[in-house]
């Protein structure tokens, strides 16, 4: 028997449970602009993710790596570290069998070097949290089809300061 | 139980650094950029007050499931819009959502999840129907 032949017992529950459906999203939406606005971790609810480095990547779709990660996989040497700086601060000193992949020479107009592999995944690193070359180089591997990316963001000055074997050419 | 514990969980972790799952979801690839704020600031309290009714309210439990079943729902399609574009977290960089990270893993997670949920909705519909007839 359907609601329309008039049974009251089919009909009635389900319009409460979406009313009460609706009351629950209400409470939620409430309480969480309020708990936004009050909390000092609140975020923009038009600009989440500000202007840092950070942010970006993310909206690239790049993955941060956090320094730990970068010893572990160095350690396991299941990564494939990119170093994006110039050429002459890799020869100074880079991460342990680092490839050198200079951006600002390919944003010159500098042919490519060889392109690393693409069945593991990369981290690309520049100088520090303030450098841009490790998220251009990092969007432009992924508009080249790579598609397991990490950006050390923190960088070459972190590595050295927690006291990394600087390695040389 | 488990499925009110897990998203309850779930949610207290994105409250406590709404700033992280932002990043989460801007990484994902799939939301425009202006939905990521408000995604990301109501979207765990969706979860956190639809598992508080289903563990703690009896009378909103069916609405609560239902909402429950919805959001996992929609973060499965998330998922495989994801992998589709493959914008999706590949857990391969040893960090602490590393396994937890790979999105096969989040799949069968969620759709795990989301057998539980249809089961108790139907679960419920019987009862409701046939519960003049049980009393």
């Amino acid at each position: 028997m359907s609601e329309k032949d008039g049974e009251p017992g089919v009909s009635a529950p389900r319009a409460k449970t979406l009313g009460r459906l609706f009351l629950l999203l209400g409470a939620a939406v409430v309480l969480s602009g309020a708990v936004n606005a009050l909390s000092p971790r609140g975020i923009s609810w038009t600009d989440p993710l500000g202007p840092g480095l950070r942010g970006r990547l993310a909206l690239a779709g790049l993955e941060t790596v956090p320094l730990g990660a970068v010893v572990d996989g160095l350690r396991s040497g299941s990564l494939v570290f990119v170093d994006a700086r110039p050429r002459d601060e890799f020869e100074v000193g880079h991460l342990p069998d680092a490839t050198s992949f200079p951006w600002h020479d390919l944003e010159e107009g500098m042919p490519s070097p060889p392109l690393p592999p693409r069945d593991r995944p990369l981290v690309i690193y520049c100088g520090n949290e303030f450098c841009e070359a490790a998220l251009r180089l990092g969007e432009w591997l992924r508009a080249r089809g790579y598609r397991k990316i990490g950006v050390f963001l923190e960088g070459y000055e972190a590595w050295w300061n927690a006291g990394g074997r600087r390695e040389a050419p | 139980v488990l499925l009110g514990g897990v998203f309850l969980a779930a949610a207290v972790q994105k409250i406590a650094n709404p700033f992280a799952f932002a990043l989460s979801l801007a990484r994902l690839q799939v939301l425009p950029r202006p939905a990521l704020g408000p995604v990301a600031i109501a979207l765990p309290w969706i979860e956190a007050v639809g598992a508080a009714a289903l563990l703690g309210v009896p009378p909103f439990r069916e609405a609560a499931l239902r909402l429950l079943l919805g959001l996992l729902v929609a973060f499965t399609a998330v998922l495989v819009l994801a992998a589709a574009r493959g914008s999706a977290g590949c857990g391969c960089f040893g960090t602490v959502d590393g396994f937890w990270g790979r999105t096969e893993v989040g799949l069968v997670r969620n759709l795990l999840l989301a057998g539980i949920a249809a089961a108790l909705v139907v679960r419920g519909r019987r009862r409701a129907i046939q519960g003049p007839r049980a009393a």
